[in-house]
């Protein structure tokens, strides 16, 4: 299959059934690489923590796509089925009234209020995941992935001259004395 | 109760918003501009400075992918990915012949999707007050002619590749542009608002004379 045949049938896909799940999850996943990728290019900053900064978004990102999925997916079943259930007591309560609905209209009117259902509520179970269940999954995940995972700090052996740098420039107590006339020496 | 809750959930406006990308995308970063800052004030293990400091720092990035999207990347990949579509990989088939600009397809679209034919043929007999026109005058032939049938021809294509541009618009926006935008802009404001201090000057090697 050619790339513009590929672009073809996506574009049929997306313009048939556009889920509120694809672009949230095209963006997570780009986020996972490009967000570490550019803290790790940041200059002029500690390694460490460029390695721990990106390492946590890479996590985050990781985190957010699997519930951005399953929240989304969750929430599209339950439209499909509260919508369905809607639909047959409205349906049953036309009918009671004295409207004659046939069985191809019945499909039609389920079938277009179970989509809309569908997708209005998982744009709602994607909004809940974005604000709620990944932030939430993330503080109480990412520690200790964390503390597992990331690279560990080691504090720099620290040089006695360098922490006490007066001693650099004070004059060192010698016991001989190097000035002057040198009595039976060699 | 059921009744209710499928009343929210199919009501129009929501459906529109759920079935396009912009939509979603402005969606779930006005709640993740609430959210992430909201979860951050609420957590206990750190301290009162960190945590504004933080909460602040996120609720800017995400204000900035917000912006950016909306201000650059809405515009130019909702127009620029008609055209691409029209004239380079569909080469005006499809149903992209019948379309000059997105906008009149959504025009059609709109109508394609009401499921009553009358209402459909009522609609096209109105008037457009800032065209000067009648519905009908805006479509060809072809068009008219599918909007009388029982089940007209969306034409999904064009719906799609508008869709999937935009889709290759926000990733662009929010996972390259918005962060180093935001990485720009962040610590001033942040300086500005007295929750980050100008880092000081470390006097160089004291001489001792």
């Amino acid at each position: 299959m050619s790339i513009q045949q590929f672009i073809k049938k996506m574009c049929l896909k997306l313009g048939t059934n556009n889920k509120a799940i694809y672009p949230v999850i095209a963006i997570a996943a780009a986020n996972g690489i490009c967000r570490p990728t550019i803290t790790m290019l940041k200059k002029g900053e500690d390694p460490q923590s460029k390695k721990y900064a990106a390492l946590r978004e890479g996590i985050t990102e990781f985190i957010a796509i699997p519930t951005y999925w399953a929240c989304g997916e969750l929430a599209g079943k339950l439209g499909k089925y509260i919508t369905s259930k809607a639909m047959d007591k409205k349906i049953a309560e036309l009918e009671k009234n004295g409207s004659k609905i046939t069985a191809d209209t019945k499909k039609i009117m389920k079938e277009s209020m179970v989509k809309k259902g569908q997708a209005g509520l998982m744009l709602i179970g994607v909004c809940f995941a974005a604000g709620v269940v990944i932030p939430a999954l993330c503080s109480v995940a990412v520690k200790p992935i964390m503390k597992k995972t990331a690279p560990q700090k080691e504090t720099p052996a620290i040089n006695p001259i360098q922490k006490y740098s007066y001693l650099d420039n004070r004059q060192v107590f010698r016991n001989i004395s190097y000035s002057g006339m040198k009595v039976g020496g060699v | 109760m059921i009744k209710a809750i499928s009343n929210i959930i199919t009501n129009p406006a929501l459906v529109n918003i759920a079935q396009s990308t912009n939509g979603t995308v402005i969606s779930k970063t006005t709640v993740n501009a609430i959210g992430r800052p909201g979860f951050i004030l609420i957590d206990n293990n750190i301290s009162e400075d960190t945590k504004k400091f933080a909460a602040m720092k996120e609720f800017l990035y995400q204000a900035c992918c917000l912006a950016v999207y909306m201000a650059i990347i809405v515009p130019i990949f909702k127009k620029g990915g008609f055209k691409l579509a029209k004239e380079k990989i569909f080469k005006n088939t499809e149903g992209f012949q019948h379309f000059n600009s997105f906008k009149e397809y959504i025009y059609y679209r709109k109508l394609a999707d009401n499921p009553s034919k009358q209402n459909r043929l009522v609609s096209l007999e109105k008037n457009i007050v800032h065209h000067n026109c009648k519905v009908k005058d805006m479509y060809n032939e072809h068009l008219l002619k599918e909007l009388c049938k029982d089940k007209p021809d969306k034409f999904n294509t064009v719906k799609g590749a508008v869709e999937l541009s935009n889709i290759i618009g926000s990733i662009i926006g929010l996972a390259v542009i918005a962060p180093q935008v935001s990485q720009k802009l962040t610590h001033p404001i942040l300086r500005v608002l007295g929750l980050e201090k100008k880092e000081k000057v470390q006097p160089s090697n004291t001489e001792t004379k």
